[in-house]
Order: C-alpha cells, then sequence, then structure tokens
C-alpha cells in the first residue's frame, strides 16, 4: 500500500540513461525545502547578474547599489517598509487561498476594493471620529471591502464549481475598471472636485493619515505583522485552520469528516479578501492619502502570489519574503536614474519565481549522480 | 526461456535507511527462476521497501543486486522494467480513460505511434492468449472490476517482456475467486520460467500457492524456507516472534442483543436511471450488541450501502433511522455527532490525510468534539496525547515526528483508521474492510476489538470480502446481490457454500 503514486520523472528520468539518480522522497523536512528555496533566490539573482551582464552593465555595482537604496539610509528603508506592508498583507492573502487548494488570484482586485471602501470611510468617519477609532474604521470598511468582493468569486464556485482562476481574475478587471471610473469617468463621491486639472482622489482627512514612527515604519507595518502571526496561528490552532488544512490536502478527506466544503470555500475565500483589502486601507492611509487608480493598481495583489509561493504558503515565511520583495519593488523607479532600467525589477521577480517553481522538483524528488555499472541496463 | 543461472534476483546484505532510521538491515534474498517466493513479514517489517528496491523505485543504502547473475542496479522503474523486472503496486498504475488494449501496449517500442482502435485490440489479443490471461481489450480501464485491473497490470508487465514479476499484496482486494484465478496465472508464469514474488499476509495462500518463503521480520531477514517444510503455524511464528502467540484472546464474551439501533426501510440509490440501480429496496437492522456482516462479491451495492448510511452519498428513496430518529437527510457531521464511525473501504484518499502529521490524522472526523477543541482553538496538548495512546494501544509503528503519515506502511495507515474509529466510543460503527492489509496477528486483534465493542453495547455494520471473517464474526449475516438484499439470516444457520450460492445470484 505504500508505493507512492504515479512517479513520472522517475520513470522519465530512466528514458534519458543518465547516470543520474531520480527518486521521489516520501517527504521532506522543512528545513530542506527552505535551503533549497534559498538556493533557488541566489540562483535567481546569479541568472538576473548574467542579463546585467549581457544589458552591458557591471552587476555588481548594480546590485549594491539596488542594496543602497533599499537599506542605504533611513529614507531608503522607510521605502521598503512601505513597499514590505502591503506584500505581507497580498502574501497572506494568496497563501491562505492557496493552501485550500483554491487558486485565487484575485488579490489585486480585492486590494482595490478594499482601497475604495478604506477611502469611503476614511472620507466619511475621519473629520468626526478620533484618530484612533478612524483608523480602525478605515480598515474594518477595508476589509469588509476585500472580502465582499473576493465573495463573489467564493459563492459560484462554492456552489457550482466555477472555475476560480478565471473569476477572479475578471472581477480584478472589473475592480480596476470601478476604480477607474470612479476618479476619471465621473464625479464621484472619491474625486477632488475642488481639483480642475487632472482628476485626483479627494484626499484623506488627516486623522486617517498613518504617520512613520521614528521616522521609518508605520501603523500599517505593524498591523500586518499581527496579522500574520494570526494567520499562522489560525492555522495551525483553531478548527477553521484545521479544516482548511484537511480539504486542501484531500477533498474526499474533507467530506468525510463532515466538512462542509461550501461553507470552508466560502469562508477561506472572504478571510482571504479581507486581508488583501486590508492591504489597500493601508496602502490608502499611508501611501497614496486618497483613492488614487494609478498609484494603488501597481500589482501589490500579483506580486502577492510570488511572495506565497516562494515563502511554501507559510504565513510567517511570508513577511522576510514581503520585505526581500518591497525592497525589489521600492528600488525600480529610482534605478531609471541610475541607468538601469526598472525592468531589471521586474525580471529578476520573474526569474525568482520561475527559479522557485523549479526548486519544487528538487523538493519533491532526490537526485544524485550514480556510478552506471555493467548489466544495469 | 533460456536462463544463465539459476537464481533470477539475488540480492547481498541489502540496507535501506530513510532519515536515519534502518528499515531493511542486511538482507540477503533469493529468488529462483520458475518458482513463486513469498514474502512475509508483519505490517511494517519491510516488504515494500524491498519490493521497490528490486523494482528501481528506491534505492538500497548499502547492499547489491544481482539479476540473472549479472549486477543489478536500476536507477528508475523504467530502467528496471528494461532490465527485466516489473512491480504491480497496490494502486495500479493504469490510465483509467485509456482502453485495456492501450494500457497493455503502453509504451511498447514496437508498437506503432499511430494504430487503428481494431488493430490495438488485435495485438493486445496476441498477447493475452500468448500468456492465458483475458480481458476484453476495447472496454475502459476505469470500467473494470480491480481483479480485471489486475491482470491488465499484469498484462502490461508481461507484455514489456517481464521475467521477474513483483506483485505487492495483490490480493488485498480480490474476492476469493479472483484470487484463485490470478494464483493460477501466476503458476502458468512461473512454469514458462519466469520468477514470481508475492507480497501478502494470508497465510493460507502461501500455502497453497507459493514454492518458497522468505519471512521479515523489523527489516531483517529471519527465514527463508521451502513452503512444503512449514505450516501456517511456524510461519505465523515467524513473523511475529516467539514472544507473542497467534490465535489468542479469541474468547467470545457473551453479549446480549439490544433495541433496533439503525433501520433502513426501501432504501434505493439510482444515479442513472437507464442502469439497474445501485441500492434498490434494501431493508436492513442492526441493533445494539450486535455485528450484521455483510457478504457479496464487490461491486453489488455494498460500497453504496456504506456511503449511504453514513451520510456520503444520498438516497433516491426509502428512510434510514438511527435509533428510531429518521437521519436520511442528515449531513455527515450531524451524523458523526449522534455517534457513527466509519471505517472507509478508500483508507488512503477517504480515510486519512496522507500530507499531515499524526495529530491531524487522528482528529479527523473529531475536530468538533468538546474535548479537542475549547471554542474555536484546538487542545493540541489533548489531541497530542490522544495521539500517543492511539499509537500505543493499536501498535502503530514507524510515525515519525514533524514528517506526513505518507511514510507509515500500509497495514500501519489501516491501524490508524480503526484506531481512530474505533476508540471514539461510536454507537453505531460501519466498518469496511476492517482487516484489509493488516498481518495476521493484528487482524485478529481487530477482530477482538470488534467483539469487544459489541459487548459494551455498539452495533457493527461490517462489510468484508473475506468471507470467513463473515461468518466468523457476525452474529447475522446479509447477502447483496445486484443492489438488493437477497439472503438474511443468523450467521449459526448458514455455512460459506450456502452464502456464495446467493452471493453468485442463486437461491
Ligand atoms: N518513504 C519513507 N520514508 C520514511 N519511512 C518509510 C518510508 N517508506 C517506508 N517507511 C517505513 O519503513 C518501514 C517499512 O515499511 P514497508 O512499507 O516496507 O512495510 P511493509 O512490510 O510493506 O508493511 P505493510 O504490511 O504494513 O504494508 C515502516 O516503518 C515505514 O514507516
Ligand atoms: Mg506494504
Amino acid at each position: 500500500m505504500t508505493a507512492p503514486t504515479v512517479d513520472r520523472a522517475a520513470a522519465r528520468s530512466g528514458r534519458w540513461h543518465m547516470p543520474i539518480t531520480v527518486e521521489q522522497r516520501a517527504a521532506s523536512r522543512f528545513l530542506q525545502q527552505l535551503g533549497v528555496n534559498l538556493v533557488a533566490l541566489v540562483l535567481a539573482f546569479g541568472l538576473g547578474a548574467i542579463l546585467l551582464l549581457m544589458a552591458g552593465d557591471n552587476p555588481f555595482d548594480v546590485y549594491r547599489e539596488m542594496f543602497d537604496r533599499a537599506f542605504g539610509s533611513s529614507r531608503a528603508f522607510r521605502e521598503t517598509l512601505r513597499s514590505t506592508t502591503p506584500l505581507i498583507l497580498t502574501g497572506l492573502a494568496v497563501t491562505v487561498c492557496f493552501r485550500m487548494g483554491l487558486w485565487s488570484i484575485g488579490a489585486e482586485g480585492q486590494l482595490i476594493a478594499g482601497s475604495v471602501a478604506g477611502a469611503a470611510a476614511a472620507l466619511v468617519l475621519g473629520p468626526s471620529l478620533p484618530a484612533p477609532l478612524a483608523v480602525a474604521a478605515v480598515v474594518v470598511a477595508a476589509a469588509l471591502g476585500g472580502a465582499a468582493w473576493a465573495t463573489l468569486a467564493a459563492v459560484p464556485r462554492a456552489l457550482f464549481g466555477t472555475d476560480e482562476v478565471v473569476t477572479t481574475l475578471m472581477l480584478n478587471f472589473i475592480a480596476l475598471g470601478i476604480m477607474n471610473y470612479l476618479i476619471f469617468g465621473s464625479v464621484s463621491y472619491w474625486r477632488d472636485r475642488t481639483n480642475l486639472g487632472f482628476p485626483a482622489g479627494k484626499v484623506i482627512p488627516e486623522s486617517t493619515q498613518l504617520d512613520p514612527y521614528f521616522g521609518v515604519f508605520d501603523a500599517g507595518l505593524i498591523l500586518s505583522l499581527a496579522l500574520a502571526l494570526i494567520v499562522a496561528l489560525a492555522l495551525r490552532r483553531t478548527v477553521w485552520g484545521y479544516q482548511l488544512r484537511v480539504a486542501g490536502d484531500s477533498r474526499a478527506a474533507a467530506s468525510y469528516a463532515g466538512i462542509s466544503a461550501t461553507r470552508q470555500i466560502i469562508s477561506v475565500f472572504a478571510v482571504s479578501g479581507a486581508l488583501a483589502g486590508v492591504a489597500g486601507g493601508t496602502y490608502v492611509m499611508s501611501i497614496t492619502f486618497a483613492l488614487e487608480p494609478r498609484a494603488i493598481a501597481v500589482n501589490l495583489g500579483f506580486v502577492g502570489i510570488v511572495v506565497a509561493a516562494v515563502a511554501l504558503l507559510k504565513p510567517l515565511l511570508v513577511v522576510p519574503i514581503a520585505f526581500l520583495m518591497g525592497a525589489l519593488l521600492s528600488i525600480a523607479p529610482s534605478l531609471s536614474i541610475f541607468g538601469v532600467s526598472p525592468a531589471v525589477v521586474i525580471v529578476i521577480q520573474g526569474i525568482i519565481l520561475l527559479c522557485v517553481a523549479g526548486a519544487q522538483f528538487f523538493i519533491r524528488y532526490r537526485v544524485r549522480i550514480t556510478r552506471v555499472e555493467v548489466g544495469s541496463r | 526461456m533460456p536462463q544463465d543461472t539459476e537464481l533470477a534476483v539475488r540480492t547481498i546484505g541489502i540496507s535501506k535507511e530513510f532519515f536515519g532510521q534502518s528499515v531493511l538491515e542486511d538482507v540477503d534474498f533469493d529468488l529462483r527462476w520458475g518458482e513463486i517466493h513469498a514474502l512475509l513479514g508483519e505490517n511494517g517489517a519491510g516488504k515494500s521497501t524491498l519490493c521497490s528496491i528490486l523494482a528501481g523505485l528506491y534505492h538500497p543504502t548499502r547492499g547489491e543486486m544481482m539479476l540473472a547473475g549479472a549486477p543489478y542496479s536500476p536507477h528508475s522503474p523504467h530502467a528496471a522494467l528494461e532490465a527485466g523486472v516489473g512491480m504491480v503496486y497496490q494502486h495500479f498504475r493504469l490510465v483509467e480513460q485509456m482502453t485495456v488494449a492501450e494500457n497493455i501496449l503502453l509504451g511498447n517500442p514496437d508498437v506503432p505511434v499511430r494504430m487503428t482502435a481494431s488493430g490495438l485490440a488485435g495485438r493486445a489479443r496476441e498477447v493475452m492468449d500468448r500468456h492465458g490471461l483475458w480481458i476484453e481489450p476495447t472496454k475502459y480501464v476505469g470500467d473494470l472490476a480491480v481483479g480485471e485491473k489486475q491482470q491488465a497490470e499484469i498484462l502490461r508487465l508481461l507484455n514489456r517482456g517481464v521475467k521477474v514479476l513483483i506483485l505487492d499484496e495483490p490480493t488485498a482486494v480480490l474476492t476469493p475467486r479472483e484470487a484463485e484465478a490470478l494464483f493460477a496465472a501466476l503458476r502458468n508464469l512461473a512454469d514458462q520460467g519466469r520468477g514470481v514474488i508475492l507480497v501478502t499476509h494470508k497465510l493460507r495462500e502461501v500455502q497453497q500457492s507459493a514454492d518458497t518463503v522468505t519471512v521479515l521480520r523489523s527489516g531483517k531477514k529471519v527465514a527463508h524456507q521451502r513452503v512444503d517444510d512449514t505450516t501456517t503455524h511456524d510461519l505465523a511464528r515467524l513473523m511475529i516472534g516467539d514472544d507473542l502467540e497467534p490465535g489468542s484472546g479469541s474468547v467470545d464474551a457473551s453479549h446480549t442483543t439490544g433495541d433496533k439501533l439503525l433501520e433502513l426501510h426501501s432504501v434505493s440509490v439510482v444515479s442513472d436511471a437507464a442502469t439497474r440501480p445501485e441500492l434498490d429496496g434494501v431493508n436492513l437492522t442492526v441493533r445494539a450488541g450486535q455485528i450484521v456482516g455483510v457478504a457479496g462479491v464487490s461491486g453489488n451495492g455494498q460500497r453504496e450501502l456504506a456511503e449511504v448510511i453514513t451520510g456520503l452519498r444520498t438516497t433516491t428513496s426509502g428512510t434510514i433511522r438511527l435509533r428510531g430518529e429518521d437521519i436520511s437527510s442528515q449531513t455527515i457531521g450531524g451524523r458523526i455527532k449522534k455517534g457513527m464511525g466509519f471505517v472507509p473501504e478508500d483508507r488512503l484518499t477517504r480515510g486519512l490525510v496522507l500530507g499531515l502529521e499524526i495529530e491531524d490524522n487522528v482528529l479527523l472526523r473529531s475536530q468538533r468534539d468538546r474535548g479537542f477543541r475549547i471554542g474555536p482553538f484546538l487542545r493540541l496538548s489533548a489531541i497530542n496525547q490522544w495521539a500517543r495512546r492511539l499509537i500505543d494501544r493499536f501498535d502503530i509503528r514507524g510515525v515519525r515526528k514533524g514528517l506526513p503519515i505518507s511514510v507509515l506502511s500500509g497495514g500501519n495507515l489501516q491501524r490508524l483508521i480503526l484506531a481512530r474509529e474505533l476508540s471514539r466510543q461510536p454507537a453505531l460503527l460501519v466498518a469496511s474492510e476492517p482487516t484489509r492489509g493488516l498481518d495476521v496477528g493484528a487482524a485478529e486483534a481487530v477482530q477482538t476489538i470488534l467483539k469487544a465493542e459489541r459487548g459494551r453495547g455498539v452495533g457493527i455494520l461490517l462489510f468484508s470480502g473475506d468471507l470467513e471473517e463473515v461468518l466468523g464474526i457476525s452474529d447475522e449475516v446479509v447477502v447483496m446481490y445486484e443492489g438488493r438484499v437477497v439472503a438474511s439470516r443468523p450467521a449459526s444457520e448458514v455455512d460459506v457454500a450456502q452464502v456464495g450460492r446467493w452471493m453468485a445470484g442463486l437461491t
């Protein structure tokens, strides 16, 4: 009974007739997985270096410059942390869904929905509430907005099995369209009506703008760290997290255990959407200070997928990975001054994703160089 | 078949470690051409591991292997197959969406890529004729019965020219008649000069069908004998060691049969109006303190019956009552809460979560119990203690902290499900093939536990392809045929022959 399921890679390797052995690992340890992924990261930067060389840049200089711009001054560090916050949250959002085998790529749209709802709350309640309450109201509104947007994909998935990849992708475009319409296409509540120049969002009241402590990090980062911890605990230590893990591993076992697929799918989507929504809310409160479509729709939801994947869907690992990706993101605009295309950063991100995806093979299989003996064929 | 040497396979000092833990130690194993060689051992003794090494799936940590006198170290199952060694895993590796012919000829280098269906079927028939096995080649594998799938798998390997055939617990899923057919086919293959390795827990099969037997205990070879020189009793002793006496502890606790616990009234399941109903007006009663055994050739509605009772499937008509209350439309969770235990037939896909650790698996179906949670929070220490207790009480071996349970051996996985379902003190236990894949000692222990549970007043509905098990421990025997209950009698009033006739649809 212990025979592993179809061992395609191993079977295929036989056909190469190379002195390489591929053996399926029954299980691999966490540290092993982490090690493989770190090697993949190093490899990604190595490949990036080759790319830079081909583009005529000195990779060492570029990497040193990138490092300086990400961490070299307190201002640089603050910029890095500002991008870290939303990436932690979208990374967590993706993690929660993927852990249950729900391939939602809707964090982008949910983040936008959260921004719209959060900005509305800030504009409506901000002037009349004391700062802490106003901020809390924005967070709650953003979470609800994101959750509601996710539910639009969750319900058809739960009831009719509609493919969530397609619906969440469509919903991303719809969310973006709505946000653009609110600012560029109409004179909506969110739009700054006093400004007669280029259409812009109405600036949120001061009580809802987050000031950085020590000039470096703000309450949004603390909130995102706390949420990472909460998600980790929820997965490990609550009935909800347990049911999610069971359903993620085997749908048949989940139904055998009396876990309602409908309810579990909807609740997981809602939690995921809430996390992405909070990302939008804090982004508005600490970076854009208004519903600014072109500052908000910068692929934070999509990068969250990279973050979650590199972090092996472990909520606590999401934090350092988001930090790394945040650094890459924050330096992208300033690199062009240095004469390097910001596209380099995007390419490096892509290379990282590919390397990590490739690394999963080494996590699942053990590869060894073996002696080829006479008669072994 | 001309052979270079007398020995087909020889292993010299094979050892295998997983994560530093030794699973096989210095195993010398010899297989002759033309013999059926049984591999015996307790659950977790290392049988599957040894077979997987021979078949190129795992690589030994130390030791050497010879095939027909030449050094042999396959670096993949494919390489092993090219060298002439093929293995039938308990989970078949056939492509369900393809026909039998396609599966059999799959990967055969001589078969052209483009070939008509009838051409393929013709080629497949040739292969079947050559080996004396027969399955309709145009059928889809997904539609085959288990026994047929197994034959298709064997044919696939034979078509690739295997000279050494390894079968890991092939009879666990077969009915006695299918098993007999399999052994006849294996004997034929051995007579043609092939070497056959057979893993099984059924000692009688070893006595009847094998020529030689090798016994493993805790990863070491403890015996290699001709079968004619042994008795089943000797074999059991060799497997378990001298410290344990198999066959003890089967004192039948006297018990009284109580009130009606489970009642089914004309329960039908019709999923497709064009075919015969899966269940057709089934009436059935299980009382407290009673074991009702369901006999039948597999595929006659047993699976559907178990699923309908436990809530995995909905009834088309009819009522199901538990302690007088209609539960026909209750959720699975609701039925669990009412005290329904369930050992499902698909233990790997349904009964367990292979990617999670032991704690998560003992919690399955109990995740809402008060003992294991406070509000929405799990009581991890209580769950952990519970897991330790079950490991202890049911002697589950091979559990490793931090690793998913997929590293456990087949028999130990079955023990884990039984441990969980028996220990939560169900009022009604629906058990499908509870002893499948267990070694003799464990199988007997489970039967003893089932009887003890009955003594406590638990009602048990037992599904088993092993007629002797059904007749041996049931109070009442129910026979299913084509979705209907065709007979229902006290176990003391029927014999194997009579039940066999009912199972075949005769009266
Ligand atoms: N991939 C693996 N990783 C770690 N341990 C393993 C692995 N495969 C098997 N084991 C361990 O090796 C031991 C032997 O397992 P094996 O599957 O060979 O037993 P078996 O004799 O086939 O038992 P059964 O009768 O229960 O099928 C078990 O303790 C099992 O837990
Ligand atoms: Mg085994």
